[in-house]
């Protein structure tokens, strides 16, 4: 019954979206703003229909029985909803209505003409997803065979982390929609000014804060989960969310400009449409299956076909109506390039040919393919050498930028401190390895900190955390890619060996008996911590299984791993393999860092369109 | 002649990528389902000191499915074919059990604790079962539990 209902209500809001399109783009402003509710209310309500059916493991809903199964805990029974294809582009299209209902009742949003286009286009947006729901990967469909059980969830996502990553990520991509909805509004409207980026600041703020958060989750389950050492693979779905992240950046900074100088409204309104396309994209990739990879859904055609229609209605209506309507947007108010604005162009352009350079990377391999040139893959060498070699200017100018006054800086007033800045971060990184990149680091975090000595506003509390936190994280980066240590030796027992800055004491190794597997048990003392790495052996299945000990620390996460005995080094020798891994925390730090100037940016924008 | 406006650039970019997807999507290698990049590879060592061909065939004990297809893994193993198990989110303990009630099909079991494996075989789920010939080159794979004799005997005759 409640999955009836819940089908029903998701028909409706199709039919509900398509009048919050026709009413917003016509001006009906009422009729728009109620459907925008009910829209919303409506996917809500198919949402927990769905959910009913999870919780409750009915087993005649197809989408129940390959996902879940009755003996799964309560709370994968819920998350399993949305760990799979239909479910999840459930969640997606209820984050859309959510947005759409945001843009209605939005306070300060005060141009009445842009909120109508805006939920006009949004609710478009509402339809297209609600139509590929329907038709190509309806979750709500029966079988008239329902088996006893069901097939559980992918067991992959059976981890908490992983439940609440996918959500995150989809908040993040799909806010950016409300983002395009209201920059394709105010190019209907033909105004785009500082008003326009006060209103959807927090849309951005938002959309940037979720997005930003969903990667930094699904880097630290992959180092956790994925063995050790990796948190970022450059793989095409990873980069698929990385490309919003960066035009996203670029964005907030653009409108910066635009809210205090009214200048950048072309470049502003092409990268509030570019981000959410680039979401779309990311969208389309994962889930038509053209690019193989580990997030990849299980794959039908038709899916792929269908959203890759849809993204060529919306980004390609957008651009469109970008090419017709934007020559029309003037900026007068000029500035030289040693300003505030010069800084965030230069910001712009550098995060925006990252984007690109992410984008051709991610695709070369569909282009040659297409051209009938080599099967390729392109690689973490390519990300290295050309995004990560950009991020150094990145760096050096995000130190510099919020120094400079608007407009024009006057007798170079701000290289003084800056000069400040840079002596206290050479002088902390000197002679570290490789000094160019610890120092950019540090650079940012003691200039991004001087910032404080003047102001506290949660404005400049807020760039203060982005930056920061930047330079914390690029530390942590560092550490785990450059700074790895790995020791392999050969022990006996009372052996005293250091690894980095841990001493480590091997004092032998013992047999111990589980219920039932026996296991070589080491005892290594790490600093004073009795650490129990085994070696287990299951007679049953004949098979051998490697417990490794960890130990988490503030400056790096250390694991010990029992190798085999070593017979010709002695009777009591054995291998032990030790891995250091510095400044992970550091890394987890500078992300937290990074997300909570986003929460601050979406407080500031909130209070700031109080006053009029 | 009217300028063209720069402004359409981003507009032409949006329809050549367009462009790109759509003549991958019509593309007929991608018609039939997209099986999994590891056919035509080398599978990826398991530390199994196990001399190919084999089944690679990812199981668990909390997995109805797999229940199902044991006893066509049973058969396998009394043709002589050799099947080195994953053991997918699972416990040594509870493996145990399991094996006791239908009988042991392995040659040798691996246990994947974390997941890792089957990020690595790239698996949507278990069972799923991979066919490994003599040159140790992955021929096939199988998403889902075997169904009945013919199924697999179509996935053995995969692995010459």
């Amino acid at each position: 019954m409640a999955t009836e209902l819940g089908h029903f209500a998701f028909c409706l809001s199709l039919a509900l979206s398509l009048l919050m399109g026709w009413a917003g783009l016509k001006g009906h402003h009422t009729v728009a703003v109620r459907a925008s509710l009910a829209v919303f209310g409506l996917c809500v309500l198919a949402f927990m229909g769905l959910e009913v059916a999870y919780i409750t493991s009915d087993f005649s809903v197809v989408s129940v029985i390959m996902n879940s199964h009755s003996l799964k805990p309560l709370v994968y029974k819920i998350t399993g909803l949305w760990g799979n294809h239909e479910g999840s582009m459930l969640l997606w299209i209820c984050m859309l209505a959510f947005f759409g209902a945001l843009i209605a009742v939005m306070p300060s949003l005060r141009d009445e003409a842009l909120r109508d286009k805006a939920m006009g286009i949004q609710g478009l947006i509402s339809a297209g997803f609600i139509s590929f729901s329907l038709i190509t990967s309806n979750p709500f469909l029966r079988t008239d065979t329902p088996p006893f059980d069901g097939n559980s969830l992918n067991p992959v996502l059976q981890d908490l982390g992983l439940a609440f990553h996918p959500p995150t990520l989809y908040l993040g991509y799909v806010g950016f929609s409300a983002v395009f909805s209201l920059a394709a509004g105010a190019l209907l409207v033909g105004r785009v000014d500082k008003h326009w980026a006060s209103a959807i600041k927090p849309f951005v703020a938002i959309a940037w804060l979720a997005l930003s958060a969903g990667i930094a989750m699904g880097g630290k389950w992959a180092y956790y989960e994925l063995g050790w050492g990796g948190w970022w693979y450059w793989d095409p779905v990873e980069n698929a969310s990385l490309l919003p992240w960066l035009t996203g950046t670029a964005l907030l900074h653009s409108l910066l400009v635009l809210e205090s100088r009214e200048a950048l409204k072309r470049w502003t309104i092409l990268l509030a449409v570019a981000t959410f396309s680039l979401s779309l994209l990311g969208t389309f990739l994962v889930r038509s299956g053209v690019l193989s990879s580990v997030h990849a859904f299980a794959v039908d055609p038709l899916r792929g076909t269908f959203i890759l229609g849809l993204l060529a209605l919306y980004c390609g209506g957008a651009f469109a109506l970008y090419a017709w309507r934007a020559p029309a947007l003037k900026t007068i108010r000029l500035f030289t390039p040693v300003s505030r604005e010069g800084g965030i162009v230069m910001n712009n352009l550098i995060l925006v040919t990252m984007a690109a350079t992410v984008l051709t990377g991610t695709l070369y391999p569909l282009l040659m393919d297409a051209l009938g040139l080599a099967q390729i893959s392109v690689g973490a060498p390519y990300y290295n050498a050309t995004v990560v070699m950009m991020a150094l200017p990145l760096f050096i100018l995000m130190g510099i930028g919020p120094f400079l006054p608007w407009k024009r800086a006057g007798r170079y007033a701000f290289i003084k401190p800056l000069a400040i800045c840079a002596v206290i971060a050479l002088a902390i990184t000197f002679a570290s390895k490789p000094m160019l990149g610890v120092f950019v680091a540090v650079w940012l975090m003691v200039s991004s900190l001087a910032m404080l000595r003047k102001n506290i506003t949660l404005k400049s509390v807020s760039m203060v955390l982005g930056h920061f936190g930047l330079g914390l994280a690029a530390i942590g980066m560092m550490g785990t890619m450059l700074w790895k240590q790995e020791d392999i030796r050969v022990v006996k027992p009372n052996d005293t060996f250091t690894v980095g800055r841990h001493t480590l004491e091997f004092a032998g190794v013992a047999d111990v008996f589980g219920p039932n597997y026996g296991a070589y048990e080491a005892t290594v003392k790490l600093d004073g911590e009795t650490l129990h790495p085994q070696k287990r052996w299951y007679p049953v299945s004949e098979s051998e299984t490697t417990e490794a000990a960890i130990k988490l620390t503030l400056l790096d996460d250390v694991y010990v791993v029992l190798g085999e005995r070593d017979t010709k080094a002695g009777p009591d020798a054995w291998v032990l393999r030790t891995t250091v891994h510095p400044f992970v925390s550091t890394l987890w730090a500078g992300f937290a860092c990074v997300v909570l100037s986003g929460l601050a940016m979406l407080g500031y924008s909130l209070r700031g369109r109080q006053k009029p | 002649m009217k300028r063209i406006p720069l402004t359409i650039i981003p507009l032409v970019a949006v329809l050549l990528l367009v462009a790109l997807f759509m003549g991958r999507l019509a593309d007929p290698r991608m018609a039939g389902a997209i099986d999994s990049p590891l056919i035509g590879k080398p599978a990826p060592a398991l530390g199994a000191n196990i001399k190919p061909p084999y089944v690679i065939n990812f199981f668990a004990s909390w997995c109805t499915p797999c229940a199902i297809e044991h006893p066509f893994l049973m058969k396998m193993k009394a043709q002589g074919v050799q099947i080195i198990g994953i053991a997918y989110k699972d416990t040594p303990e509870k493996i145990t059990e399991y094996l006791a009630r239908g009988g042991n099909p392995y040659t040798k079991i691996v246990y994947d604790d974390k997941g890792d494996e089957g990020i690595t075989f790239g698996i949507t789920g278990v069972p799923e079962s991979f066919a490994v010939d003599s040159t140790g080159i992955i021929r096939t794979r199988l998403q889902g539990p075997f169904a009945d004799e013919i199924a697999v005997k179509d996935f053995l005759e995969a692995m010459p």
